[in-house]
């Protein structure tokens, strides 16, 4: 539920205020045009996305602190990972909606990827309880690393190697989601 | 139903072939749910016992699913659009301007919000049937008791959304839906709360999802009359409500 938390939010962050920053409120467009570069406005779009995710992951931390599920030190390194997974699915939508007009697909992406995430994706019960083609489908996204990972972190049962190892592959998705934002960025804030 | 509020319905109809991928997308949503609970979190479950009777959980969580969804359809379609055409577009002023009056447009907006409810609960129940989790006729029971979940909710939104000023105060709306969603006995019994079971009876939502869980089964009993009435009198005091705000905001 602390990766799941931290998904949503980034997921909802990075779809309509990233669009509205082009058309609504344009302060992309403001920002623009002092000196400060696109690759600039993704980087705080980044961090902006990073702690914003990290709210809602904490806030479930402290309900399993006082149930008593958990132990700080452990749940402290679970938000930073909730939230950095939850960066790896926010950069690529952040991307993706600055190329939009308008805001019609984003209830789409909602209901057709954020949710079936949710669902599906570790957080209410193992994987190894979906088919072959399924279980494999849900090991590429973000979410089931950051699940892995936020689940070891909390019940302490983290190992090196599985660390370095989901942290790597979640880098990839945030590095390849600030790429394509960057790109997607710098396109729309030249027209 | 007035001839006047038929037009309304009429106009939405209209505005609606724009908006088709939305509902249709709206109307599946449960279907993503019913797949989790089937193949996911269901399996670790079991059964569910249902006043006395053993039921799979599959076969629990469908008509939950049917009721919510019913609520959910109704909900947003007189929530946001409403309180955009109420105090924005001002659309029904330019309606009342013909022979109409503030109680036929409620009407009219009820009505729509009631039939995009049971539109998603119809749709959900044939994908049901389709995955043979309808076990006989009383199935069809999830029409009419998804119309009035949906009337019911239809008209708490109606009149919910004429005491709002501006839109921020839809930033609650999820989430009290989705409050209603969870804790009203679509994923589990009452009972599984233990002592705090009766928390559930205040939410709206649990007596539409138990009136249908026992329509669909076929196994009706004196209980569902308190659901009905529950839900009967949700649509008359919403359609009250909603008529008055109506007349005094736009009749001045």
């Amino acid at each position: 539920m602390i990766a799941a938390a931290a998904m949503t939010v980034a997921s909802l962050e990075c779809c309509w205020p990233v669009l509205y920053g082009f058309t609504r409120f344009r302060s992309f467009e403001v920002i623009a045009s002092t000196p400060v570069r696109p690759a600039s406005i993704v980087g705080g779009v980044a961090m902006f996305t990073w702690l914003r995710a990290a709210m809602p992951a904490a806030g479930v931390a402290v309900v399993l602190l006082l149930t008593g599920e958990a132990r700080w030190g452990g749940l402290v390194l679970a938000v930073v990972f909730a939230a950095l997974s939850a960066l790896a699915t926010g950069m690529p939508l952040a991307a993706f909606a600055a190329t939009r007009l308008r805001q019609d697909s984003f209830p789409l992406i909602q209901r057709f990827v954020v949710l079936p995430m949710l669902l599906f994706g570790g957080v209410l019960f193992p994987v190894s309880g979906l088919p072959g083609w399924a279980a494999a489908l849900v090991k590429v996204t973000p979410l089931w690393h950051g699940v892995v990972l936020t689940r070891a972190a909390a019940l302490s049962s983290l190992s090196g190697r599985a660390v370095t190892e989901h942290l790597a592959y979640l880098a990839v998705w945030i590095a390849g989601g600030m790429a394509m934002s960057v790109w997607t960025f710098s396109k729309r804030l030249a027209r | 139903m007035t001839a006047q509020a038929v037009h309304l319905l009429e106009r939405k109809q209209l505005w609606l072939r724009h908006a088709w991928p939305i509902i249709l997308s709206g109307a599946i949503e449960p279907l993503i749910w019913q797949a989790a609970a089937g193949y996911g979190f269901g399996r670790y479950i079991g059964s569910v016992d249902v006043g006395g009777r053993l039921v799979s959980y599959t076969d629990f969580v469908g008509p939950g699913l049917i009721a919510a969804t019913a609520m959910i359809g109704a909900v947003f379609d007189t929530t946001i659009d409403v309180l955009w055409r109420l105090r924005f577009s001002r659309t029904y002023d330019a309606i009342l301007s013909a022979p109409i009056l503030p109680r036929d447009v409620a009407l009219g907006e009820i009505s729509a919000g009631a039939l995009r409810g049971t539109f998603n609960a119809a749709l959900f129940l044939a994908v049901l049937t389709g995955f043979g989790a309808v076990r006989s006729w009383w199935g069809l029971m999830a029409i009419p008791v998804g119309a009035l979940t949906a009337l019911g909710f239809a008209a708490a939104g109606m009149a919910f959304t004429t005491y709002l000023r501006s839109f921020s105060a839809f930033e609650w709306l999820p989430t009290i839906t989705t409050m209603l969603f969870l804790f009203s006995a679509t994923f589990f019994p009452p009972s599984a709360l233990g002592r705090a079971h009766w928390v559930v009876e205040f939410s709206p939502l649990y007596h539409a999802v138990s009136l249908m869980r026992s329509a669909m089964a076929g196994h009706l009993q004196l209980a569902d009359v308190g659901h009905v009435a529950v839900l009967v009198a949700m649509a008359a005091v919403g359609l009250g409500i909603a008529s008055r705000r109506l007349g005094a905001l736009l009749l001045r």
